[in-house]
């Protein structure tokens, strides 16, 4: 698997970085509640070490918006939570007093908003160094264990996985999620080789 | 565009804005739904019909699509519509939207909206949540019930039977042989009672109560179970032969020890009086990740009309006296299971032997 240097790192967390603060831009557009969203660190796994490093919650259900991308770029970005914390999220940004409710589908369809929301910022912040088009699909709302989240997507081709923790601040509540963004083969190393210009420039 | 006219016959509301917000496509569900023709938008400044795209909230992530950038998702709890509609009713359509670059021959990328109606998703949901609520409430009363019943019906009743026993201890003497017959009774009816409240607790309290779901090895479990029975049987349990390398199970341990304690129990008390009783556990793989797990003996067996309802609360094919019980023991495996997620069923011929069965999830060890 490759590895970043530092100056690489930094440059990545900076771009995602800029990615969801867009994003927590149109959400505080958007709701009544301040938003912040901040990715203190990232890290890159290869598909061998992804269960090594989500053991902490392989046996939880999680609740994720995936976008796909293709094209010569080509890979899923996705926003995962666990229910739990999706469904706290749906009720501060909605002021919804009730508490306690399942994610039934017109919260699903909020969450996938949100989602929708800090993938697009994050996508956007790539395309943004990378100089050619990336093509999109319909984001989609899934809810399973880790592993089925990503088997789908990963069978059979070599990805890079990279994972952004997040952190959520709306008012006084802070919640944790991880932003993914998989990469099929050459499409993560187009992006490093595209940002190492970007830094000489 | 002609190409979008097949976007009359879907069951969505459809529209497309150019990037200098000109509406350039109009379905008839929309026209329905609003009321404006399509003739009267088509063409036109999007600020005449829907004002509202040209706010900042929307405006920013509609330029996105303009620059091919990522489909956005506009939900109907944070925006209500995209389209304001109502309904024949009177009441507003909520609305929830995706928004997709759709790119024409010369590369210019418009918007296209495909808006669902989630007015009835969304009274139904409210609807489902109500219900919910009920039901929550409704067990909370149901676990406060059956606190009050094992704790005030079961100390009355251990009042009766103390005092019966201390009453034949002390006085047994004076009351006579048949005084002595019927405080025996008293005393088997109270234990009777309190064992069946306990059992009635047990079942209500599997019905509901949070269990957490692991990897159990069964094994160790079966051993267990079986080593706990025969110490409460004082050695009385018969020949058990339990296979060894049992694989380990999805489920909750101590409600898979709860459900073979009842099998194995039940194995040991329907024994035929000509034979020495055999009671053999073991298991095997089935299809699709499922492990069967057999609890098979050789006692009286159960007729093939009554292999369904033995399962069900209260169902006893036995008096009292032949075969002493409170007819919820299967119930209570039957509710363990569906706890488990697992089956459970018996293959039984009467007068030859039952062999019961439950089925969980394979387990990693």
């Amino acid at each position: 698997m490759q590895k970043l240097t530092a100056d690489q790192t930094d440059g990545l967390t900076e771009l995602i970085n800029i990615g969801v603060g867009r994003a927590a831009g149109v959400l505080n557009d958007m709701t009544e509640s301040h938003v912040s969203l901040r990715v203190p660190a990232i890290t890159l796994l290869s598909q061998d070490t992804i269960d090594e490093e989500l053991g902490d919650m392989s046996d939880d259900l999680l609740a994720s918006v995936q976008l796909r991308f293709a094209g010569s770029f080509s890979g899923t970005a996705a926003l995962v939570f666990p229910t739990e914390s999706a469904n706290k999220l749906v009720t501060a940004l909605t002021g919804d007093d009730e508490d306690d409710q399942d994610l039934d589908e017109i919260r699903v369809g909020t969450l996938n908003e949100v989602g929708n929301i800090v993938v697009n910022g994050v996508m956007g912040s790539i395309s943004n160094v990378l100089s050619e088009a990336i093509e999109y699909t319909v984001p989609d709302y899934k809810e399973d264990v880790i592993a089925n989240l990503l088997r789908a997507d990963t069978a059979g081709a070599q990805m890079t996985v990279l994972l952004a923790a997040t952190h959520f601040t709306i008012e006084e509540l802070r919640l944790g999620g991880e932003i993914i963004l998989l990469f099929e083969v050459g499409s993560f190393d187009a992006l490093v080789a595209a940002l190492d210009q970007l830094m000489e420039e | 565009m002609r190409s979008l006219d097949v976007l009359d016959h879907v069951p969505v509301g459809v529209f497309v804005l150019t990037p200098e917000f000109k509406v350039s496509f109009w379905n008839k569900v929309l026209e329905d739904w609003t009321g404006i023709e399509r003739g009267d938008v088509v063409g036109q400044d999007v600020t005449g019909a829907l004002p509202h795209l040209r706010e900042g909230r929307y405006a920013g992530r509609l330029r996105t699509i303009f620059e091919g950038g990522p489909p956005a998702v506009f939900s109907a709890q944070l925006h209500k519509h995209i389209v304001p509609a109502r309904r024949r009713s009177g009441e507003p359509r909520l609305q929830h939207t995706t928004v997709t670059p759709l790119r024409d021959e010369d590369g210019r990328v418009s918007a296209l909206f495909a808006i669902q109606d989630v007015t009835e998703l969304t009274k139904r949901s409210r609807q489902y949540r109500e219900l919910a609520a009920k039901v929550q409430a409704v067990n909370v009363e149901l676990e406060g019930f059956a606190y009050s019943v094992s704790h005030d019906l079961r100390a009355p009743l251990r009042t009766m039977e103390g005092f019966s026993v201390a009453l034949l201890e002390d006085y047994g003497e004076a009351i006579g042989e048949q005084g002595r017959d019927y405080l025996g009774r008293i005393i088997d009816g109270s234990r009777r009672l309190d064992s069946l409240i306990r059992d009635l607790l047990l079942y209500s309290r599997l019905s509901r109560q949070e269990i957490s779901i692991t990897n159990v090895p069964l094994d160790a479990v079966v051993r267990e179970v079986v080593d706990r029975l025969r110490s409460y049987l004082n050695g009385e349990l018969g020949n058990v032969e339990t296979q060894t390398g049992l694989p380990h199970v999805v489920a909750n341990r101590l409600t898979l020890v709860q459900v073979l304690t009842n099998l194995l129990s039940n194995a040991t008390k329907f024994m035929h009086p000509d034979r020495e009783p055999q009671i053999r556990v073991t298991a095997e793989r089935r299809d699709e990740g499922w492990v069967r797990v057999w609890i098979e003996d050789n006692g009286i067996g159960i007729a093939a009309d009554h292999q369904e309802r033995i399962f069900k609360v209260f169902e006893r094919l036995h008096g009292d006296d032949e075969f002493p019980g409170t007819g919820i023991g299967l119930a209570i495996v039957r509710v363990g299971m569906e706890r488990l997620d697992g089956r459970v069923g018996v293959e039984s011929v009467e007068g030859e032997g039952s062999r019961f069965w439950i089925e969980l999830r394979e387990g990693t060890p």
